[in-house]
């Protein structure tokens, strides 16, 4: 049992019970806040594994600009406090529920079956220098300028989507 | 980098889609907000036009200077090649006919509101498509399928004051962004499993080195991604969205949705299938098992399609249906790739992706059209159509009749190849008997059209009338279907040149 083996056990419970609890609270500011905290725990899990830049990256873009996102959208908008009554008959409950445990026995038994027996990488030749060198320098920057027109749609796409129409 | 400079001009296409994206948004920044923006439309067409002429002589320059080798870009993320090729001319003429539905009457493009943006974001997927299509590296091609997914998203729910249509938006969305996870979720895998993004490097490793343990996170990855290639194809059994979102949305998004995406995704497929898995159906233990979730895949959504589609009675629902049963009838020469060798793939494939192309596109264009005018999306809006106008019914049975393989028309000949590549091998008999069962059953709904075109009374008799436009796109269908059943040889001599 080494630091290492415990610390990961504690953020892998915070990031699946945050999860859960996002599924499971009827708020949506309460959903928004566990979300916020499954970010949190996974920008923890990304320390453990020596992934300085995503663990940053983690915490600003996700745990930072997006739950502070939807913490502002939820606050300026109106919503039901109310309790919301979903009819999903018992019998759908109950596939989706045998078809997510099969898919989670899949996952857990070719994780079990095919172990891990390779030694881990040399961290030392990850650096932040490298990854900017393979962005730029190698066959990533089409995807890179191809992500700058996607972010554009979705900009587009959810101003359309999100306006309110004027009266005409 | 240097191939870039030294054959970018090959992108021109590419360069002329994404130039007119920008100009169109600028353009309508600097447009007063009063102005009608119905020419948007023409200028979106006009950039098609611009490109496809771009692309044809990119093609000659290719194959005159270039003695048609495939080119890579950027490490061999983007391609050039014969496969891409075709790909992109489908892409394109797909889309230069939904925008001509789209300029033929108004309850098929977003109504008054957002005409600017349903023109550029058009572009923007058809960007994606081609990357879709074009590229050999995991990463490229999941952006290119996010860039034709998200513009595909937005699209169908941009008529937000039709309940209906926010509806379809929204299943399309939830269910379209669960198969990209299962997708990403595959790619992880294989990058893992791999070290590399790019597909033929990944073939490499596939077929020398990959840890024996390994080989079962490689198998996950293949059936993670095929969940989610199900799902974006919409073949069975993941296809319960499809019939909602074709219903909720216009006859020219439900043509893009049924020409375009499929055709996108199923160039996404062959490449990540014939470039990177092939190995994996070179072992021995396994190899069974992936076969025959691909023939699974195939024989279900022949049987689920076509079944279905018997108890419809609206119009688009009928199509989105029929158009599963289409997508199990062109993934059968792919489920049998390595039996065929890969004999007469492209060729078989391609033939019958055209031939869809056109029958789809000209069906829609005659649905749209007379939905539009009954006020309903229900079948019986087609009764009498044979006394309102003659042509109309008569090009929308011939339509039909190619969609439902009867001979003199495109889809016979290609169903007819579909079946000879099937019956090359012993497994592929089970396909063909299926494919035939089912064609059969297909008859009924296809005649139900008929029935009600020729042997009902119309509602109102006045004649139909059609715009313009949709005429044009209705006769470059009809005479293509047409030809293509009588000259089938000019389409495969052309392929062949292109040695496919």
């Amino acid at each position: 049992m080494t630091g290492e083996f415990f610390a990961f056990f504690i953020l892998a419970i915070c990031a699946i019970g945050g999860a859960v609890f996002m599924i499971h609270f009827d708020r949506v500011m309460h959903m928004a806040l566990s979300l916020a905290f499954t970010f949190f725990a996974i920008a923890g899990l990304f320390f453990l594994l020596d992934a300085e830049f995503v663990a940053v990256i983690q915490i600003l873009i996700y745990a930072g600009a997006v739950s502070i996102l939807m913490l502002f959208g939820i606050m300026l908008t109106k919503h039901q406090e109310k309790e919301q009554t979903f009819t999903r008959t018992k019998l759908h409950q109950w596939l989706s529920f045998l078809f997510a445990l099969g898919f989670l026995a899949i996952l857990m038994s070719v994780i079990y079956l095919a172990p891990f027996t390779l030694p881990a990488g040399d961290q030392s030749l990850y650096s932040v220098n490298k990854l900017a060198e393979q962005l730029f320098k190698s066959g990533y920057v089409l995807p890179f300028e191809l992500t700058s027109l996607l972010l554009l749609v979705a900009l587009i796409g959810s101003i359309i989507l999100a306006k309110k129409e004027e009266k005409e | 980098m240097e191939t870039f400079l030294k054959f970018g001009y090959l992108l021109l296409p590419e360069a002329i889609i994404i130039g007119s994206i920008v100009l169109l948004m600028l353009l309508d920044l600097f447009i007063p907000a009063k102005r009608s923006r119905r020419f948007f439309g023409w200028l979106a067409l006009l950039a098609g036009l611009g490109a496809s002429v771009a692309l044809i002589w990119v093609w000659i320059i290719w194959k005159t200077h270039l003695d048609g080798r495939p080119i890579q870009y950027f490490d061999s993320a983007y391609l050039f090649d014969a496969v891409s090729l075709i790909l992109k001319l489908f892409i394109l003429l797909s889309l230069i006919f939904v925008f001509l539905l789209s300029l033929g009457n108004k309850q098929n493009s977003t109504g008054n509101s957002y005409q600017a943006e349903y023109y550029y974001l058009m572009l923007v997927a058809l960007l994606g498509a081609w990357v879709l299509v074009s590229s050999a590296d995991l990463i490229t091609l999941f952006v290119g399928l996010e860039l034709l997914s998200l513009a595909s998203y937005i699209l169908v729910g941009i008529r937000k004051e039709d309940q209906n249509a926010v509806e379809a938006a929204w299943k399309y969305v939830v269910l379209g962004g669960v198969a990209s996870a299962f997708i990403l979720y595959g790619m992880s895998f294989l990058y893992g499993m791999t070290g590399n993004t790019n597909l033929m490097e990944i073939y490499n490793s596939l077929q020398l080195s990959v840890q024996p343990e390994a080989i079962l996170y490689i198998y996950l990855s293949f059936f993670l991604m095929l969940f989610g290639f199900g799902f974006k194809i919409s073949a069975a059994p993941f296809h319960t969205w499809v019939a909602d979102v074709y219903q909720g949305t216009t006859s020219a998004m439900a043509a893009f949705l049924a020409t375009i995406t499929k055709v996108a995704i199923f160039g996404f497929i062959v490449r990540l299938l014939l470039l990177s898995y092939l190995p994996l159906f070179y072992r021995n233990n396994w190899n069974h098992y992936l076969e025959w979730a691909l023939m699974g895949i195939a024989i279900l959504s022949m049987i689920v399609g076509n079944v279905l589609a018997l108890r419809q009675t609206e119009a688009k629902r009928l199509m989105a249906y029929s158009g599963i049963a289409q997508i199990g009838y062109i993934l059968v020469p792919l489920t049998l790739i390595t039996l065929t060798q890969g004999m007469l793939f492209f060729r078989v494939t391609f033939f019958y992706f055209f031939a869809y192309i056109l029958m789809v596109a000209g069906a829609f264009a005659v649905i749209s059209q007379v939905t539009a005018q009954a006020g309903t999306g229900e079948i019986r809006a087609f009764a009498g159509l044979y006394r309102r106008n003659p042509l109309l019914a008569f090009a929308m049975s011939i339509f039909l009749i190619s969609l439902a393989g009867f001979p003199l028309t495109a889809g016979f000949i290609g169903k007819f190849f579909l079946l000879t590549n099937a019956f090359m091998t012993k497994k592929g008999i089970l396909l063909g008997v299926v494919m035939i069962l089912t064609t059969i059953l297909s008859y009924f709904y296809y005649f139900r059209f008929v029935r009600q075109m020729y042997f009902r009374q119309p509602d109102q008799p006045e004649r139909i009338a059609i715009p313009w436009t949709l005429r044009i796109a209705i006769t470059i269908s009809l005479v293509g279907t047409i030809a293509l059943a009588l000259l089938p040889q000019l389409l495969l001599q052309l392929l062949q040149s292109l040695g496919l």
